[in-house]
């Protein structure tokens, strides 16, 4: 694709030098936290807490990663996590191309309406408590479609495919209407194949929301069935850091405050969740690039 | 609105289709749902311990600060002796919004261990169960009845006037009301005594003299043992409620507490109701004694960003000189590095008059109560029963007799090599007890009943491990024992005591009361003033700008409500004072 | 479909019922809790019901502005909102510029690396990111560390408690955290460009530049508008959790964001009442901002976003 660029002058190489400089920093400042956290999971706590580990990890040792996947509860969670975010992910990606898809055409009945109904729920906050209300009433606490339901239709997304859809030619879709084909088949047959880019973008950005999400468990789950991999996390990290209110009540006895206080979470246990909980997306998001191909050739179907 | 002729019939027939399949799936989830613990057809008449149904029991507790099921050693333990698995709401992890969301959906667990101005509000709620009847027919509940649950629960006057017994109160000392048990004050000067004892362990008569102290201890010790740089005072934001949470438990050290539950006054011994931001007020004179310091140099620069992670860490590297909080000893110090008199040690001030609250011989300020919507109270009520009985609380605060401990020839526990470090190292327990590790199969309800200040009537020992003969005995150190030789005393409550430089003021337990929207507000705003002005005065330039900050803060809080949140307080205070009176009366 | 002609109208209601299960869930989850708002109207602690609670009409909202502290703080608070709100405004085409000149890397490695490891930020969470930032900038930080040995300064710099250019680092950080990740949405836009209109720029004899601005940049641009139109409508919501662990006493006057405020204010117990009574009023400004920027774009671009 890149065989007809031969027009090459000064301010081009310029630019080109420029670009693989900046593009260089910018990479390093966001690469160097995380190699940061990395060495600093697997060297000596002691050591990390001094702040000494800074270009390399020092006395490697891996027993913060050990004790973590002895959580108890991790593989239930695991599972969980995995579930919700493939299901979950997988309706909002089929629901935003869908309504996307849907809100470009004219003949919808009061379409200006509807879309705008959906979009605006985008800025809705209504409180903690109807919510809740809402969903146990629904019956959606202590149930898995709780991860599910609410996430399907996500008006961000409906925008995002929906801007996409419009800047792909008219003429696609026109051919296929003279064709014969119904709505759903151009949607099935032409819109999906086209869209893969700006689904794949949608399928990364729900899925890493699903993977991360866990302030609905928080509210809506108490069997811990329904755990999920960050919410056991969350509670690994949370469980040390509850000394503050307990020194408050002076008198919930020294020993019991001494024997918290000792096990605080370092921050070093802080950052292997973090690598556990990243490193999968990480594994992931290159295959999901593999869709960011520039491959429509539009001349052809005009031909 | 949408006119029939607009559909076709085969569109109609999808759009019920889908909206059908949503139902069912909705109805199904409900269902499945709905029927979680069971349990409910055995009404278990009182006594009858009929435990062959398993029951799930949802912990809704304050003081959890894990999120699940009870596990490990624990949880088999109940498992076995009562068929019982409990699963725990921490709050602490799952945010307050837990408690507000599930109060409002009318069930918030089963036993519930919650704060003493929740159970307020819960009572008139009717979402707690009335005990008094069920609690006569217990074997060991029943025995605090009159000393402690009914002074407790008699106190809520205007929700229980009848003196009904709705809930038990945490961390029952039953020592007596005037008691104070432990080695040292919750709140006083702590120092390295090797340090201490390194500058020639000078006599310290006041807070000037302290950081003239810390500064030539500073000059003497530069480094820590692992090479970073001492710091003799460091402090922490994250903390903060009310005020700033350092300058407040410095206060204590000259005879004025800051209550739970209010945030504008300081409260003496004798009934001194003192505003905050009085200029003769110890919190003034705390800020005053953090600025000069930090006018020597004295105070650590990260103090205002670092939370207290960054600290405990400080700690544990002894970089730290002046510490306040007993068990902030415990990071650093071990028998080990006592045996060679290293380590933190109390250090009096000869112008101290600190003050104390007694032993939580009424509670210290949560309680256990069992919701109005729990499946099977009576099996909820058994297992409580256990949970202040002398076995009960053996197997939670101690462990296993010969895992953790093991009975000497005296008739006294003594804890075993590994029941020394358990906790610690989260030894792994044999799989008889239920394997795991020791500290994670630990209970996570985190708080009780009776509390570890208990007797134990086979021992005549607390139930509190560190404070067995044979444990004494093993941490007689160096340090300890320079210790006792320079002062004079076995400990430094001890001391304090003998010099009359305490007040032991006694411990009462009750609810304040809730603040109305209104106070709240005001409240959350005045406290968010405080706090930042208080940094500032600390880190202030020069003394202008320390006293310009001052009187800044004391005509803007008047601006944000003060008058009206500081009447709410003087109430509340009003009500300590009688109770610590009525307590005096009844001993 | 018996007859082969179809009506207008009854296709546009066949389109209508397609959507129709969507809808549904939207007016379920989104549009049914609603009915809270009605809370703010009313002094409501659980567990007492709604129905037992006082109703107090407009006096949280008034309780915003009720004396000149408050307002004062108020003022602040919204300078700083509009500060940072207005930074990231400003710089909301650096995503695009990014995706860009991303694009025009014929490395693919190199160009997948940087595609890949620039999101790598936005998975640290802002508590860990400020444990980065403490032991970087702290005065025992490297940064200080590093001055120190090059003899630049003798006491450290406390950059963590400094209070100016509070609104700039925020916007630094933020930025850093997001750039690589909100760039994804315009490297998938960049795909959809058809490539004949390459082709023929190059035929033309276009420089690299030229190409950008010509057929790069402008087909790049509805995707932006609706972002900058979404962007804008969410101009009150800077979110919390980033200013919250960066806050201390000596920023706070330039920190604090509307968010920040509403939850200090709610740290020490803060009325439930009152936190709906502020969510409420934030939701109904991002709709009425939504709707006249919209309006905005309709007049200047003739086209509108929703």
């Amino acid at each position: 694709m890149t065989a007809l660029r031969r027009s090459t002058d000064v301010t081009d190489i310029i630019i080109t030098i420029l670009t693989y400089v900046l593009f260089s920093a910018f990479t390093f400042i966001c690469v160097y936290p995380f190699y940061y956290i990395i060495i600093n999971t697997i060297s000596a706590n002691d050591i990390s807490a001094r702040g000494e580990v800074i270009f390399w990890p020092k006395q490697v040792h891996f027993q913060n990663y050990i004790d973590i996947f002895k959580v108890p509860g991790l593989w239930n969670a695991l599972m969980i996590s995995i579930s919700r975010t493939v299901l979950g992910t997988t309706l909002t990606v089929g629901a935003s191309a869908f309504l996307g898809y849907m809100f470009t055409k004219d003949k919808i009945w009061m379409r200006k309406f509807w879309y705008r109904f959906t979009i605006i729920t985008m800025f809705f906050n209504a409180g903690i408590i109807p919510w809740y209300l809402t969903m146990k009433t629904l019956g959606l606490t202590n149930n898995f479609l709780a991860y599910i339901l609410p996430t399907i239709v996500a008006p961000f997304y409906i925008i995002l495919v929906k801007t996409f859809v419009e800047s792909t030619p008219k003429e696609l879709q026109q051919a296929a209407t003279i064709d014969g084909a119904g709505t759903l088949m151009i949607f099935w047959r032409i819109m999906l194949p086209i869209c893969k880019p700006i689904l794949a973008t949608v399928a990364i950005f729900s899925a890493v929301d699903q993977w991360n999400a866990f302030q609905d468990t928080l509210l809506l789950v108490t069997d811990s069935n329904l755990y999920s991999l960050q919410f056991i996390l969350y509670n690994y990290i949370k469980q040390a850091s509850s000394l503050s209110t307990l020194v408050n009540l002076q008198n919930a006895g020294s020993t019991a405050i001494a024997s918290l206080a000792t096990e605080q979470t370092t921050t070093s246990i802080r950052m292997t969740v973090t690598i556990i909980v990243v490193a999968p997306i990480m594994f992931v998001y290159p295959i999901f690039q593999r869709f960011f191909v520039k491959g429509i050739m539009i001349g052809a179907v005009k031909g | 609105m949408i006119k029939d002729r607009l559909f076709s019939r085969k569109a109609w027939i999808i759009c019920l289709t889908i909206l059908m399949v949503a139902a069912v799936v909705l109805a199904g989830c409900k269902s499945s749902s709905g029927g979680g613990g069971g349990g409910s057809g055995s009404s278990g008449s009182s006594g009858s311990n009929d435990y062959s149904e398993h029951l799930t029991i949802t912990v809704f507790s304050n003081a959890a600060n894990y999120q699940g099921e009870q596990t490990g050693w624990y949880g088999k333990l109940l498992k076995d002796k009562f068929n019982i698995t409990l699963n725990i709401l921490a709050p602490q992890v799952a945010g307050s919004q837990l408690y507000n969301t599930r109060v409002a959906g009318g069930d918030l667990g089963d036993i519930l261990v919650i704060d003493n101005s929740q159970l307020e509000e819960l009572i008139p709620a009717g979402m707690v169960l009335d005990l008094t009847d069920m609690i006569q027919n217990t074997k060991h509940l029943s025995q605090y009845v009159e000393k402690h649950f009914k002074p407790f629960n008699s106190s809520f006057t205007e929700v229980n006037p009848e003196g009904r017994i709705y809930a038990m109160p945490t961390f029952i000392a039953p020592t007596s009301p005037t008691t104070f048990s432990e080695e040292l004050p919750y709140s006083s000067p702590i120092l390295p005594w090797d340090y201490y004892q390194g500058i020639g362990a000078p006599k310290i008569t006041d807070l000037d003299h302290l950081l003239e102290v810390l500064k030539t201890m500073r000059d003497q010790y530069p480094k820590a043992p692992n090479g970073l740089p001492t710091i003799p005072i460091t402090l922490w934001k994250d903390w903060d409620g009310g005020s700033m949470e350092n300058v407040r438990w410095i206060s204590n050290w000259y005879g004025y507490e800051h209550p739970e539950g209010t945030t504008t006054i300081q409260l003496s011994a004798s009934g001194d109701i003192m505003p905050l931001i009085d200029d003769r007020s110890n919190y003034k004179k705390v800020l005053q004694f953090l600025f000069k310091a930090n006018q020597m140099g004295l105070v650590d620069p990260d103090s205002a960003a670092q939370d207290w992670n960054k600290v405990a860490e400080k700690l544990t590297n002894k970089q730290v000189l002046l510490l306040w909080y007993t068990w902030q000893r415990g990071f650093y110090n071990t028998i080990a590095r006592g045996m060679n008199g290293d380590g933190y040690a109390a250090v009096p001030i000869a112008d101290v008059h600190i003050l104390q609250t007694s032993d939580a011989y009424y509670g210290n300020g949560r309680v256990f109560a069992i919701g109005s919507k729990a499946k099977n109270p009576q099996r909820i009520m058994d297992f409580l029963d256990w949970y202040v009985s002398p076995e009960g609380l053996r197997y939670t605060i101690n462990g296993f007799e010969g895992f953790n401990y093991e009975r000497t020839e005296d008739g006294k526990f003594r804890l075993t090599e590994i029941g020394q470090t358990a906790f610690q190292d989260n030894t792994p327990v044999p799989d008889e007890y239920g394997g795991g590790g020791y500290q994670d199969g630990q209970y996570k309800i985190n708080s009780l009943i009776i509390g570890d200040f208990g007797t134990d009537p086979e021992t005549g020992e607390f139930y509190n491990s560190n404070y067995w003969s044979h444990t004494l005995a093993a941490n007689d150190t160096k340090l300890r024992q320079e210790w006792q030789q320079m002062f004079g005393t076995t400990n430094a409550t001890e001391y304090y005591i003998k010099n009359n430089m305490i007040d032991i003021v006694p411990n009462i337990n009750t609810s304040l009361g809730s603040d109305s929207s209104d106070i709240k507000n005001k409240r959350s705003q005045i406290s968010d003033y405080v706090k930042d002005a208080s940094w500032k005065m600390v880190f202030a330039k020069d003394q202008a700008e320390f006293d310009q900050l001052w009187s800044k803060m004391q005509t803007d809080v008047k601006g944000l409500g003060w008058d009206d949140v500081f009447a709410v307080d003087s109430e509340r205070a009003q009500k300590i004072i009688r109770l610590r009176a009525e307590a005096l009366a009844n001993q | 479909m018996r007859t082969k002609r179809r009506s207008l109208k009854n296709e546009s209601a066949i389109h209508f019922l397609y959507i129709l299960p969507f809808l549904i869930l939207l007016a379920i989850f989104a549009y049914l809790p609603l009915y809270g708002w009605i809370y703010a109207f009313f002094d409501y602690k659980p567990p007492i019901p709604l129905s037992r609670s006082p109703f107090v009409g407009f006096k949280w909202f008034a309780s915003l502005v009720e004396t000149q502290v408050k307002i004062d703080q108020l003022i602040q608070v919204i300078k700083n909102t509009f500060g940072i709100s207005g930074l990231m405004l400003m710089f909301s085409w650096l995503p695009m510029i990014f995706a860009i000149f991303l694009n025009e890397i014929r490395a693919v490695r190199f160009r997948k690396a940087v595609q890949t490891l620039t999101t790598l930020p936005n998975f640290i969470s802002w508590v860990l990111v400020y444990s980065i930032a403490f032991a970087m900038f702290s005065s025992e930080g490297m940064v200080n560390g590093l001055l120190r040995q090059l003899g630049a300064i003798d006491s450290p710099i406390l950059f963590l408690q400094d209070s100016s250019h509070v609104w700039l680092t925020m916007w630094m950080w933020i930025t850093w955290k997001s750039l690589g990740w909100s760039a994804i949405m315009y490297i998938a836009a960049i795909t959809s460009i058809d490539e004949s209109l390459y082709e023929a720029a190059y035929v033309d004899g276009a420089t690299r530049m030229q190409v950008i601005w010509h057929v790069t940049l402008p087909s790049l641009l509805p995707t932006y508008f609706v972002l900058l139109v979404l962007q804008v409508a969410n101009f009150l919501n800077n979110g919390l959790e980033q200013y919250f662990v960066f806050q201390n006493a000596f920023n706070k006057e330039y920190i604090q964001v509307l968010d920040l405020y509403v939850y200090n204010l709610a740290i020490g117990g803060g009325s439930y009442s009152v936190s709906v009574a502020i969510s409420m009023m934030k939701s109904l400004i991002s709709v009425a901002l939504l709707f006249s920027v919209n309006q905005l774009s309709k007049w200047l671009r003739g086209e509108g976003v929703v």
